[in-house]
């Protein structure tokens, strides 16, 4: 998937879940990618995450993310 | 779709997607169909064939045989028997088969144990988490903006005489109705661009641009264009953009900043509307 792609569709989904406590946001975010995107992109939105671009919320989901996802 | 391995469709018609397909596939009608139909009220429909498919199978027939050549065996007999299946590995279906659907017309799901000749109505009183849950949805506005270059918004829909991309109602006599997309644009707006009631004009936006006629209406409002996507030569998707909704990535195709120009060179050859150049017509009259 292009990395552009997956930075704005994932920053999309922060940006909907702004509006709740820090915490709740993430772990909307994380509920979000979990129930609706596919384990590709899952997997690679965890390989990208750190590489820049990415909402603080959604780097903050995809440390929840990793800890339910065995490595 | 280009860039894809292996691409098999299959279909009733040669459609857009076809001319990037591998393998084509020949697929039936409602009236050679066998099975069972399940619509937006949850009902399931028995669908009988009135004839034999002409493509002599059924489509669960070749995709059956399909995933045998492929090393996965699907020794069904009748489409009843994948019913039986479906019912086996789906709760709300457990109950359903070709006999009940026979003996009561249609059931509604979940049709099961609990509920044998299915439900009519759900969440009685109270859904399955109790009252129910309210969400808050801030408004986010799209990324995609108006700016000198593209002061305009393009939004595109549908008619009732056409189907989406047309592959089967263009086929039809509805194109006395609607031969042809046309852009409707707000006088003013045209006025501004020298444009005229039936004149050529290029469409452009940040992804990309093409041509077709424009209708001059007050239909729409100052600063919107409107255009049907029915006909692959207008290629109204080439103008779209790659925004999608957040949730269900549904494509943003009612909000595209674009220009209108109007067209100062000679015409090609598909715009004459009375000899079209359809890429669906081309390729069945290829494989004749």
């Amino acid at each position: 998937m292009v990395r552009a792609d997956l930075v704005r569709m994932a920053n999309q989904i922060a940006a909907n879940f702004r509006h709740h406590p820090e915490a709740q946001a993430a772990a909307e975010v994380a509920d979000h990618i979990r129930m609706f995107w596919p384990p590709l992109m899952r997997r690679e939105l965890l390989d990208n995450v750190h590489n820049g671009g990415f909402d603080p919320l959604v780097v903050a989901a995809a440390g929840l993310l990793a800890e339910a996802t065995p490595a | 779709m280009a860039s894809l391995e292996l691409c098999v469709v299959q279909d009733l018609f040669l459609n857009e997607t076809a001319k990037f397909a591998h393998v084509f596939l020949p697929g039936t009608s409602f009236l050679e169909k066998d099975g069972t139909f399940t619509n937006a009220e949850r009902r399931i429909n028995r669908v009988r064939p009135v004839m034999a498919p002409r493509n002599g199978k059924q489509e669960w027939q070749v995709v059956c045989e399909l995933a045998t050549a492929m090393g996965y065996p699907m020794h069904y007999g009748t489409s009843s028997e994948i019913m039986d299946e479906i019912a086996m590995t789906t709760p709300t279906f457990a109950a359903v088969s070709f006999a009940k659907l026979d003996a009561l017309g249609s059931v509604q799901w979940p049709c099961n144990e609990a509920a044998p000749s299915g439900t009519p109505i759900m969440h009685i009183d109270k859904f399955v988490r109790g009252k129910g849950r309210f969400v808050e949805t801030p408004f986010i506005p799209t990324d995609e903006r108006t700016n000198r270059r593209y002061p305009l918004i393009l939004t595109t829909g549908r008619i009732l005489s056409q189907y989406n991309v047309g592959a089967q109602t263009r086929r039809t006599e509805n194109v006395a109705w609607h031969p042809e997309d046309l852009l409707e644009m707000h006088p003013y707006d045209a006025e501004e661009r020298g444009v005229v009631e039936g004149g050529w004009v290029t469409l452009a936006s940040r992804s990309g641009e093409t041509e077709l006629r424009v209708h001059i209406t007050d239909r729409v409002p100052q600063g919107v264009v409107y255009t049907t996507f029915h006909h692959p030569v207008t290629g109204a998707n080439v103008v779209t953009t790659e925004y999608s909704d957040w949730a269900t990535n549904c494509p943003e195709y009612k909000v595209t900043a674009v220009q209108v120009r109007a067209r100062v060179h000679a015409r090609r050859a598909h715009e004459s509307p009375s000899v079209p150049s359809d890429p669906v017509h081309a390729n069945v009259a290829a494989l004749r």
